[in-house]
């Protein structure tokens, strides 16, 4: 094994770290053998060879600070995929990898080997990623964040449209000219935040996952979409209301409220939609059948506003939809309407009150006429 | 695992309500306001004001239809001079489609009459209260005002009719047994989640004083028991001229349209009319079917 000037340890305690935790690094990536040569015994094995939440083929390389060789190795690995990566499926049946979905590398460090990752970012290897991770310890446990790192690749994909623009122009020229071919996968574009690696949403999938965007941004304006390749959780302010995954081509969506479902159509982005309503209305302690009406909020609109102060726009929006089918305001109830029918007995007070004359209950009065007139 | 509110079926569900919070540019469809005259009470004159008011609103413009689901005293029919062939009756048995059932009026509104085939709420079962929700639906695409007659009282049938509707008018006499009855309308609104507005109409008041004393008093017991507040329409006077007219006359508004309770009727109609162009600006309002189905899973 020739792995150059490094550490064993460091490395080892590394790897033993990372192959336990690749779904934590991106949702569904699981190892499926270690240490995959993939130039002959020269630069050395490429640590783990994975598979993604789509099938495809990852080969996973740790990057040590010190590794004379990584950069090598990735370009060696790079190659590798290149020449033989469709065939992977049928050469590891056991790792069940699915056919065509091309395969990746993915570079893992820690924040001391920056520079050797910066390096092999630099390089034009396609499908390569990068990450770092950044342990910390919190209540006497030790956990990390994981940091994604750009590549040159995510720059050169950037460029594709004026590259696709002048590919069209010259097919214009000579029509019998082949063109390049898309990629399987594609993603997203609307995203809430930028600085994390782009959802890979299977092409199939790709306006059901826009509708899910859509949705999002319809429920408030602090509710954020964020996560790895393969997965986006939903949040506001800090609440999880939800997450969508990427698996074997397939968009899984699960909410807070214990729903999961398969997003195959536009019916179940609502109704994974309307789970993630019923989150953020528990999050926002908006919930609407926990109120009761006499308890004094109930004419006050702005007690709708939530523990950590939900938008203004959401409410207004909110105040506008109550308004819009009368004086909408907070219920005591779930309870169903006969229930409702039956506690609609009066008091002895409301009797008494009822009863009381005409001038004691209230005459003509300048308030009354004013908000009426209002 | 949670069930979602019929997601399948489209107008329910948190998530259509919070979809139908749409860009002012998507054009959205204009479904008929749809107002509910009730009362707790029977003879307050909930028909007599449904019938007027139709016919004063329509005088103003709008297209209207009264929908009387008065079931077993259904009799807005008698006073619009009407005799459909068909009623209620026949749209709730599956016999015949609402625009079949709807039969126009001499007066100009439409009518959907409740017929007497129908002896009581209690033969409505769910199965009827959908199809009546799908045909107000129907209905409502083709009006600017549907005006319910509802039947008074506190069955779950009735409650269902004045859910559907955005205003509720609440009729009442200054009498207390028709007061502590429309209160008790308005504790039951006052627990709905989703709550129309109510506008309180005084009928038979002997002097222009106690229409807003009446208010006055139904309001404040409502505000401090049951948080809802209430809005004042108007009120009517006492009148023989109206108990005493006979079938075949014209309604009150136009029959004598300058006595003093036509005077009181066009008050009524100009401030139900603005409380329904108000309601028309807000966009975003779940439909009426919407509304009364939901209803009818809490039945």
């Amino acid at each position: 094994m020739i792995r150059g000037p490094v550490f064993p340890q460091m490395r080892d305690s590394l790897w033993s770290l990372v192959s336990s935790r690749l779904d934590s690094i991106e949702s569904g990536l699981k190892l499926v053998l270690e240490s995959l040569d993939c130039s002959d015994g020269e630069l050395g094995p490429v640590d783990g060879l994975a598979r993604d939440a789509t099938g495809g083929a990852v080969l996973v390389m740790l990057a040590v600070d010190g590794d004379a060789l990584l950069a090598a190795r990735a370009l060696s690995a790079g190659r590798f995929l290149d020449r033989v990566g469709d065939a992977l499926a049928q050469a590891i049946p056991e790792a069940n990898f699915c056919q065509g979905v091309p395969g990746r590398i993915l570079v893992i460090g820690s924040e001391s080997s920056a520079n050797a990752i910066a390096e092999v970012c630099a390089l034009p290897i396609n499908g390569l990623h990068a990450c770092t991770l950044e342990p910390f310890r919190i209540a006497g446990r030790e956990r990390f964040a994981v940091r994604w790192m750009p590549v040159a690749a995510d720059l050169a994909m950037e460029q594709a449209p004026r590259a696709d623009e002048s590919r069209e122009v010259e097919a214009a020229a000579a029509p019998s000219q082949p063109t390049s071919s898309k990629p399987e996968f594609t993603s997203s574009q609307p995203e809430f935040t930028s600085s994390q690696p782009e959802f890979i949403v299977p092409p199939a999938r790709a306006g059901l996952w826009e509708a899910t965007l859509s949705v999002c941004e319809r429920i408030d304006h602090a509710v954020m979409v964020h996560g790895d390749r393969y997965s986006r959780t939903i949040s506001w302010n800090g609440n999880v209301l939800g997450d969508v995954r990427t698996v074997g081509g397939a968009l899984v969506a699960s909410a807070a409220t214990g729903v999961v479902r398969e997003l195959r159509d536009l019916r179940d982005v609502r109704r994974f939609g309307d789970q993630l309503l019923r989150a953020f209305v528990h999050s926002a302690e908006l919930d609407i059948g926990k109120g009761h009406a006499a308890d004094g909020h109930a004419a006050d609109p702005s007690h709708h506003s939530g523990r950590n102060g939900a938008s203004a726009a959401t409410n207004g929006r909110s105040a506008a939809a109550r308004h819009a089918a009368g004086d909408r305001m907070e219920t005591p109830t779930g309870e169903s309407l006969r229930s409702s029918l039956a506690e609609s007995k009066l008091t002895p007070e409301e009797y008494s009150a009822l009863g009381e004359p005409a001038s004691v209950a209230g005459s003509i009065t300048g308030a009354s006429l004013a908000k009426d007139r209002s | 695992m949670e069930s979602d509110l019929d997601v399948d079926r489209p107008g329910r569900g948190f998530l259509r309500r919070l979809l139908r919070r749409a860009p002012p540019e998507q054009p959205c469809r204009k479904e008929a306001i749809v107002v509910a005259f009730a009362s707790g009470k029977g003879g307050t004159g909930k028909s007599f004001l449904t019938t007027n008011l139709a016919i004063g609103l329509h005088q103003r413009g709008l297209r209207v239809a009264v929908v009387d689901c008065d079931f077993g005293l259904a009799n807005a029919h008698l006073l619009f001079g009407a005799n459909p062939r068909f009623s209620m009756q026949h749209l709730l048995g599956g016999q015949r489609t609402i625009h079949e059932v709807l039969a126009p009026t001499p007066y100009g509104p439409s009518l959907v009459a409740g017929g007497s085939g129908i002896s009581s709420l209690a033969e409505l079962g769910a199965k009827h209260m959908q199809m009546l929700a799908r045909a107000l639906s129907q209905l409502a695409d083709r009006f600017d005002v549907l005006l319910i007659d509802c039947a008074a009282g506190l069955a779950p049938q009735s409650m269902i009719t004045v859910l559907a509707a955005q205003h509720v008018v609440m009729v009442t006499n200054p009498e207390i047994a028709a007061l502590t009855d429309a209160y008790a309308v308005i504790k039951c609104l006052s627990r709905q989640i989703e709550r129309p507005s109510v506008q309180l109409a005084v009928n038979r008041v002997t002097n222009a004083q106690l229409g807003r004393a009446t208010y006055d008093r139904l309001s404040e017991v409502s505000r401090r028991f049951a948080s809802l507040p209430i809005h004042y329409l108007g009120a009517v006077p006492e009148d023989p001229a109206v108990s005493h007219r006979r079938l075949g006359q014209a309604p009150m508004l136009l029959g004598m349209p300058e006595c003093e309770t036509s005077r009181a009727l066009r008050g009524l109609v100009g401030a139900l009319e603005a409380k329904i162009l108000e309601t028309r600006a807000i966009p975003g309002a779940r439909g009426v079917e919407a509304r009364m189905l939901t209803q009818i899973r809490r039945w």
